[in-house]
């Protein structure tokens, strides 16, 4: 994408809340907000959607309040030349939110990490032994999460 | 919570209805006036079950750099270095977890050179190590509870 449009997107989120106003008509009034016009506002965010620029827009729940209240980074050692089958594998499991090839760090071997999700750690245990079961992927280290210090989300801040 | 505000919930992760009446058709599907499910999305709120309905952003495209770096510090001193890193607004996520590793953190910005500096900065401060594991490529990323 060229610069200039990245300028324009960027400048443009900068008007458009994180967390929608709960009114009836939330568009109109961030329009109102930021004096541009709601429809205006409609169409350049679909616009944006389309793009890919904006994924979603969607709800984000507190997962511990919807009894998803363990989750775990798991982290594989997959051979180069399964990575592309092995990911797509794991991207296909609902209880995996985030499935990424990564550089290895200089620090171990894991090249391929996991966000998984359950209602508890054995529910958790349970997802990872069906996803190994599956993969055929035996060498993992899993990483449950003990305390959130921060959860938010990209956003575009005024600098 | 009920089987209509389940209903809702999960519709919703899905999709937030761009119009001017987001409500009224998210009232439609369920079967409910633009009223009804308003206040219900309110409560669902207040309750703290939804963090926060607006844009999901994909960083790449807006050319923001970002990467997963975890590293190991000792508990008596895990709160004030974490508190040292959420200090960058780019600090999306921040855990602390069981292992070798014991803190991961994602940081997003403009430049690798502003992550580095900053990443440099910590190390430097609290004389530690922060390993750093940048995307090679995606295949996942979509957080969806069915409730």
């Amino acid at each position: 994408m060229h610069r200039d449009e990245r300028e324009d997107d960027r400048s443009f989120l900068k008007n458009i809340p994180d967390d929608f106003p709960l009114s009836v008509e939330p568009y109109m009034e961030i329009g109102r907000r930021c004096s541009i016009d709601g429809d205006d506002i409609i169409a350049r965010l679909k616009k944006m959607m389309e793009e890919g620029t904006i994924r979603r827009i969607a709800a984000v729940l507190y997962h511990r309040n919807v009894s998803y209240t363990h989750n775990a980074m798991v982290v594989w050692r997959v051979e180069k030349e399964d990575i592309e089958k092995t990911g797509n594998i794991m991207a296909s499991f609902p209880e995996v939110s985030h499935c990424y090839e990564r550089d290895t760090g200089d620090y171990w071997e894991y090249n391929l990490y996991t966000m998984i999700h359950g209602k508890s750690r054995d529910d958790c245990l349970d997802i990872v032994r069906r996803i190994s079961d599956e993969t055929g992927k035996r060498d993992f280290k899993i990483f449950f999460s003990k305390r959130e210090f921060k959860k938010t989300s990209i956003r575009v801040v005024n600098e | 919570m009920d089987d209509i505000d389940r209903k809702i919930l999960n519709m919703i992760q899905e999709g937030f209805p761009v119009d001017r009446r987001p409500f009224r058709i998210i009232g439609e599907m369920v079967g409910l006036n633009e009223e009804m499910v308003l206040n219900r999305i309110k409560a669902l709120k207040e309750k703290g079950v939804i963090r926060r309905i607006g844009p999901i952003l994909e960083r790449k495209r807006l050319g923001y750099e970002s990467v997963l770096c975890g590293l190991h510090v000792e508990e008596d001193k895990i709160v004030e270095i974490a508190k040292a890193i959420n200090r960058h607004s780019g600090v999306t996520h921040n855990y602390e977890r069981d292992g070798e590793l014991n803190l991961w953190f994602t940081i997003t910005a403009k430049t690798k050179k502003e992550i580095d500096t900053f990443l440099a900065d910590v190390e430097r401060r609290f004389s530690i190590r922060i390993y750093r594991f940048p995307e090679k490529r995606m295949f996942k990323i979509k957080t969806y509870f069915p409730v």
